[in-house]
């Protein structure tokens, strides 16, 4: 069985050559697979990955295809320490924001819960420690308060302001 | 082959909401607070549903520096937060009038019922400026000032409270430096505060004479 390889489709029609095993590390493969019975000779489509993020996808499952198990959630957990990015995963991630996020947004779609988490922790690290001006600009967000609201906040730091 | 993606680009803004929540679930309560929640309309909206936000009843800062500015975020955020109830800072951890920022909140909040600000070493006039709103608030139940080097000067300023606060059940002024003047403005106040249960004054500089003062308004 190892080395047996399924076919895979991103939107944008290339097809992948994966090897099984990689493939099911993602849930919703597996499933298609496993529960669906799918032919493993048909091609499976994917039709909310396109092939650049596909690509990266596939070099993240194959270094991490030996991973051992997550450990399950703990609720005590939950705020966890955010460096603990490995420096392979690190240099993974240089990428630019649009496809740090397309990245998310695939890991979710296709299941693979250690790509989650690595993902969503680097953009918290890009979050943490700065303030909600330097967020706005780290990822071009508009702020888009009302004028009214926008008075509120004026309004609230009006008494430091005369200190 | 090129392809030319039509899509607009993905970003935070544009991650459905439970991914968001992922995202914050790697962030710390102040970031949440005082950052992330007034970024923009989204997000605000977003962490208003976030189930961590809405339990979030204690905030706690241990040795993690507070600049002004943050204690002023903070400050901002805790004013229109309905759902805070205790505020724990420790060690140092508030610079500058960082304290004033706290004190200014206090005058308009509504749910903090304890408020913990350990080893600041606090001005007196700082504490001033704490007592004064103090005076007027009605829902704080637990006072805990440690380590806070208030003296006999602030502890004249506590006391003034306890004159007038009906609320507060609970003062813990521990390692203050207050000697026997102190207490003695303490008791003189004590003698007319009926809520107040609970007062610590565990390592001050009291004295015989200055439990004798104490022992004496009980």
């Amino acid at each position: 069985m190892a080395g047996h390889k399924i076919k895979l489709q991103s939107n944008d029609g290339d097809i992948f050559d994966v090897e099984v095993e990689i493939a099911k590390l993602s849930i919703t493969i597996k499933t298609m697979l496993e529960d669906l019975s799918m032919n493993e000779e048909e091609i499976i489509p994917l039709p909310n990955i396109n092939s650049a993020i596909f690509k990266k996808v596939i070099q993240w499952t194959t270094h991490h295809k030996d991973d051992p198990p997550l450990p399950p959630e703990d609720d005590e957990n939950r705020e966890k320490n955010t460096n603990d990015i490995s420096s392979w995963d690190q240099e993974f991630l240089k990428v630019d924001q649009g496809t740090l996020f397309e990245l998310i947004l695939a890991a979710n779609y296709l299941d693979i819960k250690g790509l989650l988490d690595v993902t969503c922790t680097s953009v918290a690290n890009m979050i943490k420690g700065k303030t909600s001006e330097e967020i706005r600009q780290t990822f071009n967000i508009k702020n888009d308060f009302t004028p009214q609201e926008e008075e509120q906040i004026k309004k609230e730091n009006e008494w430091c302001e005369n200190k | 082959m090129i392809f030319i993606s039509e899509q607009i680009s993905a970003s935070i803004l544009s991650l459905p909401t439970e991914l968001v929540y992922l995202i914050l679930d790697n962030l710390d309560d102040f970031t949440i607070l005082c950052s992330i929640r007034n970024v923009c309309t989204r997000l605000n909206q977003i962490i208003d549903t976030y189930p961590r936000y809405q339990t979030l009843t204690i905030l706690k800062f241990r040795s993690k520096h507070i600049g002004a500015l943050e204690a002023q975020h903070l400050a901002n955020a805790i004013r229109n937060n309905y759902v805070l109830t205790t505020l724990d800072v420790n060690y140092d951890s508030i610079e500058d009038n960082g304290t004033d920022h706290i004190a200014d909140v206090l005058r308009n909040n509504t749910t903090l019922t304890t408020l913990k600000l350990h080893s600041f070493y606090t001005a007196a006039l700082q504490i001033q400026h704490l007592a004064d709103t103090l005076r007027n608030n009605t829902t704080l139940t637990t006072l805990d000032l440690t380590y806070n080097g208030i003296g006999d000067h602030g502890a004249q300023h506590i006391a003034d409270v306890l004159r007038n606060n009906t609320t507060l059940t609970t003062l813990t002024l521990s390692n203050n430096d207050i000697n026997e003047h102190g207490a003695k403005q303490l008791s003189d106040a004590l003698r007319n505060n009926t809520t107040l249960t609970t007062l610590d004054l565990s390592f001050n500089l009291l004295e015989r004479r200055g439990t004798f003062y104490l022992a004496n308004a009980l």
